[in-house]
């Protein structure tokens, strides 16, 4: 294909191809912190199909087909063949596609495969590892990005967690939300991850394994899935919550969120 | 479909995965990628639905495991069932 672009995130290179320039220069212009000259580890090809057949909006697509180390999945303006084996993904795809929802989908699905997971959230890195702050639309994941200062912000949007060693690292992504384009390619252990709730001053609650698991599912995204790759994410958050603390923390958006995390 | 509920056996659909931690249910439904939490009494009756057992039987289970009002726990194990059987995450049997 004519025109690529290498891309990493966590711990995976990605190279996207495609004949048409447009979805290459995108990615280059808005995730060029994420620009690499590594070996990929996927190739995902994206063929523009000028027969697209337009689908119902919205689009409720087939459950997706997992066999052995691949799946097969379609949405409303692609369709992909990943296979985790051959280390490829074919894309066909409408040529008004959108490269940020293909990205996100196929990053999130090697990210399920391999134990981690997509978070509605900002993170925070500082010199001693990592903060992850979720929760909905509204509850505040910008504004403690915007209290970074001299500290590392990996995204304020979309985290990306992914198991290294016998713990968990925090990326960054390129998904970013209000706070701007991200601009440094970081990542770091996750101290703590923190269910977030305005409020008139600092404060938080403990919470059980069970009710944190169900706080992050509500807040992980979740792509295409089956059963079995179900079970795997199940396995996935209960594995994190008994590793990583998790706590409500109730704030108000100043400074001193940070020494009271820490 | 109460009455269908009161008398026929029940089981989780086999597309749905679900894991219990401390005594609470996440249950992932493929077909939409929603994730439902149950409560420990919806975590108990989830678990209860292994084909073996009607509503009532589950109604008499739950009654005697969780202290709750008799036309209230029928009422609100019927609703919960139905809810299941609208999502199609469990089938009548037979």
């Amino acid at each position: 294909m004519k025109h690529s672009i290498i891309l990493k995130m966590a711990d995976t290179v990605f190279r996207i191809s495609c004949d048409e320039v447009l979805p290459i220069a995108w990615l280059r212009k808005n995730y060029a912190a994420f620009l690499s000259t590594r070996r990929p580890d996927i190739d995902i090809p994206v063929v523009l199909d000028k027969k697209w057949e337009e689908r119902p909006d919205p689009f409720r697509p087939p459950p997706p087909r997992w066999r052995d180390d691949a799946v097969s999945f379609e949405t409303q303006l692609f369709d992909v063949d990943l296979d985790f084996t051959k280390r490829r993904a074919a894309v066909r795809a409408d040529p008004d596609f959108g490269p940020v929802d293909l990205v996100k989908c196929l990053y999130s699905m090697v990210l399920m495969k391999k134990g981690g997971f997509l978070l509605h959230a900002s993170a925070i890195l500082d010199k001693s590892g990592a903060y992850v702050f979720f929760g909905p639309s509204g509850s505040g994941k910008t504004t403690i990005a915007r209290l970074a200062g001299e500290r590392t912000v990996l995204t304020d949007e979309t985290a990306a967690i992914a198991v290294r060693g016998d713990s968990y690292n925090v990326y960054a992504t390129p998904f970013a939300g209000e706070y701007g384009e991200i601009r440094k390619n970081a990542d770091g252990p996750v101290k703590a991850v923190f269910l977030i709730r305005k409020g008139a001053s600092f404060c938080h609650e403990a919470i059980g394994f069970s009710d944190a698991a169900r706080q992050l599912s509500c807040n992980a995204m979740v792509p295409a899935i089956d059963r079995k790759i179900a079970d795997t994410l199940l396995g996935t958050f209960e594995r994190f919550v008994r590793k990583v603390p998790c706590r409500v923390l109730y704030f108000k958006p100043e400074e001193e969120i940070w020494d009271y995390v820490s | 479909m109460s009455a269908e509920l009161l008398l026929k056996a029940m089981r989780r659909s086999d597309d749905a995965a679900w894991r219990v931690i401390e005594g609470e249910a996440l249950v992932i439904d493929p077909k939409d990628s929603m994730i439902y939490p149950l409560n420990s009494a919806g975590t108990r009756i989830w678990e209860l639905l292994d084909g073996t057992r009607n509503g009532s039987d589950i109604i008499a289970v739950i009654g005697g495991e969780f202290d709750c009002d008799g036309k209230t726990l029928e009422r609100d194990v019927l609703s919960f069932l139905e809810e299941l059987m609208e999502k199609g995450m469990i089938t009548v049997c037979g």
